[in-house]
């Protein structure tokens, strides 16, 4: 199909689009007058969609998710293995849900073993590696310590 | 007069230009500011001084180094005062505003010093041992508080070096407070629990032997908070990669600043040759005036939290 007047508009307003996902520093370089662009060809996510086998929906999810409990769970954990296990029964929506409350990084393509996986490491893993660091491994195992904080403080 | 440190083991996390901009924008303020480079790699004091004047007016006699020379001869240092400059380019800046920003540079032989400042420490038995590490640990704070009697300073920043030497020891049992300067990371966050153990532990044995002769206080350097940095930004939220790591370090209990030092390689590398601070630039670009009130900010996020540590 040839370059036709009537689809400049539909292809400007993608152009606007891209540059709206730009990033300051990006737009910086952009305005930049040594700066060339050049258009690379990609595919929406809605047609990626349509090309790929339809993924099976999520029934609805059984468990009744409490953030703030589950949160207050994680951070209280002692171990990686018992933060795993208390995981273990979350569906891939409570676990992104979860995910997001922690302001963790993930993708739709991330398993739900690593989906768990970043969530324990982003709670009770980051508490160790900092125990670990601070010496207090080393002082609980001498003298025996209450691990688990008084509160919970969750992040907003 | 508040003093404080600088610090992070991991190099790169931008100290310097923390350092540097909080300063400027304090005595944007009004205040007296005075830094202390303690770095060899001399970068903030070539944020303020070219190289070349460096070389020709400070570097034999008008460094750090020189101070903790008369340490290590067995002599009695000249004050801190004799050390100080004003550097032009920046003071002319702040000429309206009634602050004033001074320095006392580093040197690349700073890196020697701690060798030296070793050979001082150790005793005969164990009590001469911990009187001489008080003694050699403590030097940078009685200097400190001697300028608190005789000058007119506001606050003092040491910029630090990204390690526990002897020299980054003595900035830290002379501060009241500690700034941490950190990346949105994994490393730079670990950075952080290995500067808290390290200081914990140099207070716990500064204090202990200082309980033996009684005359130095006791410290207790007070930790004012994270300050994340290189933050990228979009959506007016840093980006996720980021924010994960800034919500695991205030999960973790370390207390920290709302505002961030947004990642900008232009203005934040240029601003150093100029001598300016970018805290004191005017942009007409809307994204550096943005990157300018940020730092104005911060500033006065520091300076409300010095008055409530």
């Amino acid at each position: 199909m040839g370059k036709s007047q009537r689809g400049i508009p539909s292809v400007f307003g993608k152009i606007s689009e891209a540059i709206s996902r730009l990033s300051d520093e990006d737009y910086q370089k952009l305005l930049d007058s040594s700066t060339t662009v050049q258009l690379v060809l990609g595919r929406s996510k809605a047609s990626s969609k349509a090309a790929r086998p339809q993924q099976p929906k999520l029934p609805p999810d059984n468990q009744p998710l409490a953030d703030e409990d589950a949160m207050c769970a994680l951070l209280q954990a002692t171990s990686r293995v018992e933060a795993q296990n208390f995981l273990e029964g979350f569906s891939r929506r409570s676990l992104t849900v979860l995910a997001r409350k922690l302001d963790i990084q993930s993708s739709q393509r991330d398993s739900l073993d690593t989906l768990r996986q970043k969530i324990v490491e982003a709670t009770v893993g980051a508490r160790l590696r900092s125990d670990a660091i601070q010496g207090k491994l080393h002082e609980a195992q001498a003298g025996g310590r209450n691990s688990l904080p008084d509160t919970c403080e969750t992040s907003s | 007069m508040d003093t404080v440190a600088v610090i992070n083991y991991k190099g790169g996390v931008c100290k310097t230009t923390l350092t540097a901009n909080l300063a400027a924008g304090l005595a944007c303020q009004g205040k007296k500011v005075l830094v202390l480079d303690f770095d060899p790699q001399s970068s903030l004091t070539f944020s303020f001084i070219a190289p070349d004047e460096w070389t020709e007016k400070y570097e034999d006699t008008k460094t750090i180094k020189s101070w903790f020379d008369a340490i290590i001869q067995g002599q009695q240092p000249q004050p801190l005062t004799d050390y100080v400059v004003t550097p032009t380019r920046v003071n002319n800046c702040l000429r309206y505003t009634g602050g004033r920003l001074d320095l006392v540079c580093s040197h690349l032989g700073l890196i020697n010093v701690d060798l030296e400042l070793a050979t001082l420490l150790g005793g005969a038995n164990m009590q001469q041992a911990k009187q001489r590490y008080i003694k050699v640990h403590g030097r940078l704070r009685e200097a400190v508080l001697q300028l608190a009697d005789t000058t007119d300073y506001d606050i003092v920043l040491i910029d630090c070096p990204p390690n526990f030497n002897i020299v980054t020891k003595n900035a830290i049992v002379a501060s009241d407070n500690i700034l941490i300067p950190a990346l949105p990371d994994h490393l730079s966050t670990l950075g952080i629990d290995y500067l808290i153990r390290n200081m914990n532990s140099l207070v716990k044995e500064y204090n202990e032997y200082a309980d033996i002769d009684a005359t130095p206080e006791r410290i207790a350097p007070h930790i004012l908070g994270c300050v994340f940095t290189k933050v990228q930004i979009y959506g007016e939220c840093p980006i996720r990669s980021q924010q994960q790591f800034i919500s695991q370090t205030k999960r973790l209990g370390v207390p920290m600043f709302k505002e961030y030092l947004r990642n900008n390689n232009t203005i934040f590398a240029i601003a150093p040759q100029e001598g300016i601070p970018v805290v004191l630039n005017r942009y007409s670009n809307p994204t550096y005036a943005g990157i300018v009130k940020e730092l104005k900010s911060l500033t006065c996020e520091f300076l409300l939290s010095l008055k409530r540590g």
